[in-house]
């Protein structure tokens, strides 16, 4: 076989090429293409496919390859045939029906006076399996790196406190930092809302690092983009850079530390702060972990200026509770106590002209402390709700009907049975509703005569409101929502808390409003 | 009390608070040169009652469901030019004042009065002379001697924002100086437009410069 033309390699005789040929690591084919037949092989080759030479020799070389790996066997041997390059990587089938990885590379050559292929083969199984070991190993460290990420965002979209601790926390999860810091702005000072990594920086409290001015800020922005520092004790700009923002009190940060990572926070084009993270190791942080503390760092900044419109919402709800209680205040009370001091003031001369008017006068002044005293019990009631949940039901709504007939001089009739036990959100609904029940009866029903009934029937606790005056279209207030504001939040009011709210009304026949509860079946029961 | 019986003023009542008419019809009684013309209990029924009534005097209660008392005093003193109305309110805002005054109240008087005062507003009402009550002139010197306090909710940056629009640059320019896109540059000149009560940039340069809100 003279198939190396290289002429130190001429002195060989055929029985040391066999040797070499032998010896090889990678197996030796050569095959007839017309027929097919495996013409030569080295021992390499057969052991390969656990035959030996005499076996293996003679074998019809289709009857190597593994099913699946056929078409495209016969696709690149066709194209063999054209541009005379054979290297795909195919599926065998081994003597013992085991399927091997085996790349070719076939050239073609006369042997024997046939045209044949010469083909170096290799088995490629361990590499493949090692392949997909590590590609799986990938995937699933991408797997825990998205399932954390996903963590991270729940914690961040669910916590109504923003907790800074645990996003540094969880990060660290993912990239191992050895100490890390996020920092908001406030007033050009970078200060630390939480540290992790290193308990003696975590004991220090706050960190403050000063931004000298605008130009600082943007090179801290960067563009939204993160900065990756090698090596911090390094000759280069940014090195510097952090080296002399960081100084005095917060050079400690630097200490012992080797890379460094400042992921921005920011907010359309605003930054808010960011997250700085330090490694002890030189060239530690990498792209990659950049990319994934951009994507934690981009929401908890969405959250951090969520927080501050929560707190803004907060105080703005505050400040409307008061207001609603100012306007209580004034509605009531005040008109009350004004009407009553005018009648006070006019009734020693009311008596010396009409003694019969000044005794209606007086019964006038009677019910408007009474009512003014019962509308700033209700009012202190709402101040402090535990009183609204720890009175009885009944009481509550005496009071309320007091301060009723206090302020639009129409009688209200209380009917209730004690002691009915609500939980405290329904007992407070009760409460609610009635109240608006009556604010409603008195702003439009023109009514001489009010009922309020509480009632138990088994475990059904039934409120029943009860005017007798001009009545309305109940279907027509739904429809003219505007007007009827207080209907929705009633009806609102009564499903928060499970119970069924009915109002029923006729022109010129009054109008009712049941509210029923029964406690909920499916659950303490078990 | 002069002009006894015959010349009896008549009053008219708007509260929508039943026992406050109930108090102030007893108030009534007890002057012999006042009388209880007629009580309504909103704006609406203010206005038709006034058309059949004509009163002399009205006590507006000026906080009502639905139409409010400034409203109804506007609509009734156009149509009824001789009806002299007194704003009867528990409440001193400047701007509600001032509407109640502008619609045609003669006299603006707080809650808080007693019945011989009352009284005698309505009387000077009747002869078409203004009684405040004291809270509300001080209210009213008090807005006179601080015309505005306008630009003091300014955040730093929409002062800087405002320094910078003085100096005459645009949007563009700002943004430049701030090292900030121009859009953050145009909500916050949309910010300050609005914290000032200004329409446009000019009028706000104008105002900031007239009131030294940028020192």
């Amino acid at each position: 076989m003279k198939i190396i033309s290289n002429p130190s390699l001429e002195k060989l005789t055929d029985s040391d090429l066999r040797t070499i040929y032998d010896s090889l690591p990678d197996g030796f084919i050569i095959t007839d293409l017309e027929t097919g037949f495996v013409l030569e092989a080295n021992q390499t080759a057969c052991m390969m496919h656990g035959y030996t030479c005499q076996e293996f020799i003679g074998l019809h070389i289709t009857s190597l390859i593994e099913p699946g790996s056929m078409n495209l066997f016969y696709e690149k041997i066709d194209y063999f045939k054209s541009k005379q390059v054979f290297n795909p990587r195919l599926q065998h089938l081994c003597h013992d029906h085991s399927v091997i990885f085996v790349e070719w590379h076939g050239v073609p050559i006369q042997y024997n006076n046939r045209d044949c292929m010469l083909s170096i083969i290799r088995n490629v199984t361990n590499r493949i399996q090692d392949e997909n070991i590590l590609r799986q190993h990938i995937l699933e460290l991408s797997y825990l790196e998205q399932s954390k990420l996903l963590e991270i965002s729940h914690t961040l979209a669910s916590a109504l406190e923003f907790n800074p601790g645990l996003i540094l926390d969880q990060i660290h999860e993912i990239i191992d930092y050895t100490h890390a810091g996020l920092f908001t702005l406030v007033d050009s000072s970078l200060v630390t809302l939480a540290m992790r990594g290193n308990p003696k920086l975590e004991k220090l409290g706050q960190i403050r690092v000063r931004v000298k001015g605008s130009e600082t800020l943007s090179i801290l922005f960067n563009g939204h983009r993160p900065i990756i520092i090698a090596d911090i004790w390094a000759d280069d700009p940014q090195a510097e850079f952090l080296r002399t923002l960081l100084d005095d009190g917060a050079a400690k940060l630097l200490t012992g530390m080797k890379s460094w990572m400042w992921i921005p926070l920011a907010v359309k084009n605003r930054i808010i702060g960011g997250v700085g993270m330090a490694n002890k190791e030189e060239t530690y942080f990498t792209l990659h972990h950049a990319d994934i503390a951009l994507s934690v760092a981009n929401q908890a900044a969405i959250t951090m200026v969520n927080m501050e419109l929560y707190d803004q919402a907060k105080k703005l709800a505050i400040y409307e509770e008061r207001q609603r209680l100012a306007r209580n205040l004034h509605d009531a009370v005040n008109q009350s106590l004004f009407s009553a001091g005018l009648i006070a003031e006019v009734l020693p001369r009311l008596w010396e002209q009409d003694q019969a008017e000044a005794r209606e006068s007086i019964k006038d002044l009677l019910h408007l402390t009474r009512g003014a005293q019962a509308e700033m019990r209700s009012l202190l009631a709402e101040l402090r709700p535990s009183t609204l949940t720890d009175s009885d039901l009944r009481d509550l709504l005496i009071l309320l009907g007091n301060a009723y007939t206090g302020r639009t001089n129409i009688p209200v009739t209380v009917t209730a049975v004690e002691d009915i036990l609500l939980p405290s959100e329904v007992q407070v609904a009760f409460y609610r509703i009635c109240q608006e029940a009556l604010f409603n009866v008195a702003k439009h029903a023109r009514a001489k005569h009010v009922d309020i009934f509480l009632q138990q029937d088994g475990e059904k606790i039934e409120l029943c409101v009860r005017d007798d005056g001009i009545g309305f279209f109940y279907e027509d207030s739904i429809a003219k929502k505007s007007g009827h504001y207080g209907l929705t939040m009633m009806n609102e009011h009564a499903d928060s808390v499970g119970a069924k709210l009915v109002i029923t009304s006729q022109p010129g026949a009054g109008s009712e409003m049941t509210l029923s509860w029964i406690p909920p079946q499916n659950g303490d029961i078990q | 009390m002069t002009n006894l019986s015959l010349n009896r003023i008549r009053v008219m009542i708007v509260d929508d608070h039943t026992m406050v008419r109930r108090g102030l019809a007893t108030f009534l009684k007890i002057f012999p040169d006042l009388e209880l013309a007629g009580e309504a209990d909103s704006g609406e029924s203010a206005i038709q009652l006034c058309d059949e009534i004509v009163p002399d005097v009205v006590l507006m209660d000026l906080i009502l469901p639905e139409m409010d008392g400034v409203t109804a005093i506007r609509t009734i003193h156009l149509k009824h030019p001789t009806i002299k109305f007194l704003a009867l309110t528990s409440f001193k805002e400047a701007k509600l004042i001032k509407d109640s005054l502008d619609a045609g109240a003669i006299g603006y008087l707080i809650k808080t009065v007693t019945a011989d005062e009352l009284s005698q507003a309505i009387r000077s009402a009747h002869n078409g002379q203004a009684t405040l009550s004291q809270e509300v002139t001080q209210v009213l010197v008090r807005t006179a001697n601080h015309p505005s306090k306008q630009g003091s909710d300014l955040t730093e940056r929409e002062r800087q924002v405002l320094a910078l629009m003085i100096e005459g640059l645009n949007n563009t320019q700002i943004a430049g100086k701030l090292k900030v896109s121009p859009s953050t540059i145009k909500s916050h000149v949309s910010n300050i437009l609005s914290k000032l009560r200004v329409a446009s940039r000019t009028e706000a340069v104008t105002l900031a410069l007239r009131n030294n809100i940028i020192s």
